[in-house]
């Protein structure tokens, strides 16, 4: 037998109940790449219909795939698939965790972590290679992700990665996360670690990941090429922000911020970012100074450093330095990126007390937040948490919900001064479960039901769907295409691929002529607020963004960056390559895999997840329960039509078009969005099909 | 032709569209010519690396105290000449700029160029006109204020004032974002109300949606 390379070949069982532990093959689910495509498998296979989050029954699997660990650009994601506690149906969805935890994992040895049944104890998981056990957790309970960490590192060594929950997890708050390095979090299955009182997951790793054999040179040529000619900044964006002799164009909104005189202030000595054109490999990691990106310019004297995850070249997390913390009892370190900062600050309903909104109290207002968050296991729904609170406060529905002592007893004269001590009170309510308040995190569709919020509620403040999420990179994004990756999931579409082309920063012919080799014609491709109708080439380019977003999550690599699509070189006409994931895994497997061949595979997963949705919904008819459209995306705009320059406002009849082609495009039944018996088994998943069939779930 | 050593006069062959290169006769002209293309090509990158372009000017005083028609045939030489493929021209209002690719791009040296010719109307209407048509997007006025143009706030509302009151750029419209942020758009090559809406997604939406 051949030796497998890229995936470790084995999984690890543990089931909390019984306290046994055992090995899975990996191989078996080789077909499902790995990550989420093999969590999917194991949650259908074994996770039967009508399992709650918080039951006994379900499992979490925590999955990384046959890239992770492997040094590829940007693979150090870990996957998490479960039911959801937040959606409706409990149907499945995936929480994403950079960091270190995945390659530890892979480095011990393990493509994979099945947790089920449920402890009666507190307990932790300790993982060191091929050891394995399960601890007594008594005296981490109750503790944040913070000191657990420390706790736990003290226990194993400083090179072990803890990945823990915090208070809000062992609450059983729905909106929970799992945080593994202090700082990297996972939203949205926290709790049910919690339900099943695992506390954390330890791992030292001391193994190595191997790639085909005979493949180093080939490999290390690769990454060098990706590296050069290729890669851009955070979000694949691939100009400078600001106009530079070596760059043709420009955007101001790119997050490739690098330019001459901006610096990583507070690193000693300050680092200059300097400019960073395409061809010097070494300067990759200064390219995207986020924390000024997010924060604004006073966050350029507080930067350490721009860290990240394994492997990860584009250094996408800001590391600071803010004293100003420890007069709340925290460290003066912060480290956060992106939606973490962001959300903080929408809490402080009334602004900041200097009134500037990228101002030094922003600044550690946000700081502030997104250290709570993490310590405490909030995960923000991607900014709904604090749209709720808005939303709730603002039509006194949190004055009708709560008894007027608890009521009363909220500071609201911080909020009215725009203090950030605010926070304190706001993130430690929800966490530990403090009175009626803390129901803010039950995510919108029970809290809404809790809190008799009128219908109005979700038609507005971002939210997508009933299914509980908020929109993300919608028809703002692309139109149609963007519609069609918002509508998939059952959380918060976190799919970057098509965001990621139209931010690029590219000029909109550019964008379509690359769109036209991609996706069959630069009609695929609008220029932005500027919409037309739909068109089958949309549709290839929104069930494109899906795959490569579910592939990325199986394999496991960044979709904050992945995939190539476009890239900042001048010489290649800015063409990116979208094989390099083909690539890469052919040669870290040494299965010879085509672009088009891991597509389809991708095309598995997909079509997998919406099959597991289905069994999840019991139903069918995902076009009219699932796949709904919030009616504001119709109604935006009154005085303007769709297909008209300066709006994104959509069309009723073409949305359910653009429903059909994609449909059709995956093989779907065109009138339910139900996967047919004869496309499971064109991918090679019959047994889903008698599944489904036996469930009386097929078309 | 007559032979001109000023820099007015050699505004005027260029303008005149007199500027073609002569060839040269000989074998140790030919040397001569490669010779001086070397040391051209070479002044012009080591400024380009510098991120300069060099003003043509430059050429006609020492040490390379070439004689215009001698510089004019140079530069042509330089274009047909695979070695130089890299230098290209920018043809000013006053004189030609002279850049290398391998260090600054097209787009950027065009920015350059317009700086030192110090039409500073001109150098906003335009680069509104190249954003609305190009990208096509309209364009922060902060933009002004950063490096290549690195105006002075005063001296761009001044600009902007001006530019307003001139008719051949009266295609040159302003819109603002909710936050009053202002922006620029040439109506040649934007719609108002589409230049509007991408104006409110940076400035504000972008943020909602990061």
């Amino acid at each position: 037998m051949a030796k497998i390379t890229g995936w470790a070949g084995k999984m690890l069982r543990v089931n909390l109940t019984t306290g046994a532990i055992s090995t899975v093959d990996t191989m078996k689910y080789k077909d499902f790449i790995g990550g989420a495509g093999i969590g999917y498998k194991i949650i259908f296979d074994e996770v039967p219909q009508g399992t709650k989050a918080y039951d006994e029954a379900n499992k979490v699997v925590f999955g990384v795939g046959p890239l992770t660990g492997t040094g590829a650009p940007c693979s150090g994601r870990t996957n998490i698939t479960s039911l959801a506690p937040t959606n409706p149906y409990h149907a499945v969805t995936d929480s994403h965790m950079g960091g270190n935890f995945g390659a530890y994992l892979k480095f011990a040895g393990w493509d994979g972590i099945i947790v089920e049944g449920a402890s009666n104890k507190p307990v932790w998981l300790r993982i060191e290679n091929d050891k394995v056990t399960i601890e007594d957790a008594a005296h981490l309970w109750g503790k944040g992700t913070v000191e657990t960490s420390m706790l736990l590192n003290e226990e194993m060594g400083k090179e072990a990665c803890i990945a823990s929950i915090g208070q809000a997890g062992e609450n059983l708050i729905n909106l929970s996360s799992i945080v593994n390095s202090v700082n990297h979090s996972a939203g949205g299955h926290g709790g049910i670690l919690g339900a099943k009182k695992l506390k954390a997951i330890g791992i030292i790793g001391t193994q190595a990941i191997n790639i085909a054999e005979g493949k180093g040179k080939d490999w290390v040529d690769l990454n060098a090429y990706m590296m050069d000619e290729i890669i851009g900044a955070n979000n694949q964006h691939v100009v400078p922000n600001t106009p530079q002799p070596w760059a043709e164009f420009h955007d101001s909104r790119s997050r490739w911020t690098a330019q001459t005189a901006l610096f990583w202030g507070a690193a000693k000595p300050p680092v200059e970012t300097g400019e960073c054109p395409p061809g010097e490999k070494n300067k990759v990691g200064l390219r995207t100074q986020k924390a000024v990106f997010d924060l604004g310019p006073v966050a350029e004297a507080r930067t350490i450093k721009m860290g990240g995850c394994h492997s990860c070249p584009i250094r996408c997390q800001s590391n600071l330095e803010v004293p100003e913390l420890e007069k709340y009892g925290l460290t003066r370190y912060a480290a956060s990126t992106c939606i973490n900062f962001s959300s903080p600050g929408s809490v402080m309903l009334k602004g900041y007390s200097d009134g500037d909104p990228k101002g030094e109290v922003a600044l550690i207002t946000k700081c502030l937040g997104s250290r709570l968050a993490d310590d405490y296991g909030i995960w923000s729904n991607y900014g709904q948490l604090p749209r709720d609170f808005k939303y709730a406060y603002t039509t006194g529905k949190l004055k009708e919900a709560l008894p007027k002592e608890e009521y009363d007893s909220i500071p609201w004269d911080l909020v009215e001064s725009g203090d950030p001590a605010f926070l304190l009170e706001f993130y430690r309510r929800i966490a530990l479960k403090e009175g009626e308040f803390s129901h803010l995190g039950d995510g919108p569709y029970w809290l809404a039901e809790r809190w008799k919020f009128d219908e109005d509620y979700w038609n507005g403040n971002s939210l997508w769907s009933k299914m509980a999420y908020p929109k993300h990179h919608s028809n703002e994004s692309g139109a149609q295409v963007g519609v069609l990756v918002n509508i998939m999931f059952n959380r918060d579409a976190n799919s970057h691929t098509h965001q990621n082309m139209i931010g690029a920063g590219l000029p909109t012919e550019l964008l379509r002529e690359i769109s036209g080799e991609v996706w069959g014609s630069p009609d695929a491709f609008d220029v932005p607020q500027n919409y037309t109708p739909m068109n089958e080439y949309k549709a290839n380019f929104a069930k494109w963004s899906l795959d490569r977003n579910f592939l990325h999550d199986s394999i496991t690599l960044c979709n904050w960056v992945w995939p190539m699509t476009v890239s900042p070189s001048k010489k290649r006409n800015y063409r990116g390559d979208t094989a390099l994931e083909a690539k890469f895994f052919s040669l870290a497997t040494g299965i010879e895999t085509s672009e088009a061949e891991l597509d389809l595979a991708a095309e598995r997963i997909s079509t997998l997840h919406r099959a597991l949705t289905v069994k999840n919904m019991k139903t069918i008819d995902m076009r009219n329960q699932h796949d709904t459209i919030p009616t504001y995306v119709f109604d935006v705009d009154p005085d303007k039509k769709p297909f008209t320059p300066g709006t994104v406002k959509m069309d009723k009849d073409d949305m359910q078009l653009a429903l059909t082609m994609l449909y059709k495009a995956y093989g779907w039944d065109e009138k339910t969005g139900a996967p047919t018996r004869a496309t499971l088994e064109k991918l090679g998943m019959k047994d889903v099909a008698d599944e489904l069939e036996g469930l009386k779930l097929l078309p | 032709m007559d032979t001109k050593t000023n820099t007015d006069n050699l505004e005027s062959e260029i303008l005149e569209g007199k500027a073609k290169g002569g060839v040269a006769g000989s074998d140790a002209d030919i040397e001569e010519v490669f010779d001086k293309s070397a040391a051209v090509a070479s002044f012009i990158r080591e400024q380009s690396a510098n991120h300069q372009t060099t003003n043509a000017e430059v050429f006609l005083e020492a040490p390379f105290s070439l004689e215009v028609e001698e510089l004019l045939a140079l530069l042509d030489e330089l274009k047909l000449e695979g070695a130089y493929k890299d230098i290209y021209s920018i043809k000013g209002e006053k004189t030609i700029y002279l850049f290398s690719n391998q260090y600054i791009t097209h787009n950027y040296a065009n920015m350059m160029v317009m700086v030192e010719e110090r039409d500073l109307i001109k150098l906003v209407a335009e680069t509104v006109r190249y954003e609305s048509k190009t990208y096509p997007r309209p364009t922060d006025v902060r933009l002004f204020y950063r490096n290549p143009f690195k105006l002075s706030v005063d001296i761009f509302k001044a600009v902007l004032k001006q530019l307003k009151e001139t008719v051949d750029y009266d295609d040159i419209k302003e819109t603002k974002a909710s936050n009053n942020a202002v922006y620029l758009y040439s109506d040649k090559f934007m719609d108002r109300s589409h230049a509007t809406s991408l104006a409110e997604w940076v400035e504000v939406e972008a943020d909602q949606n990061p």
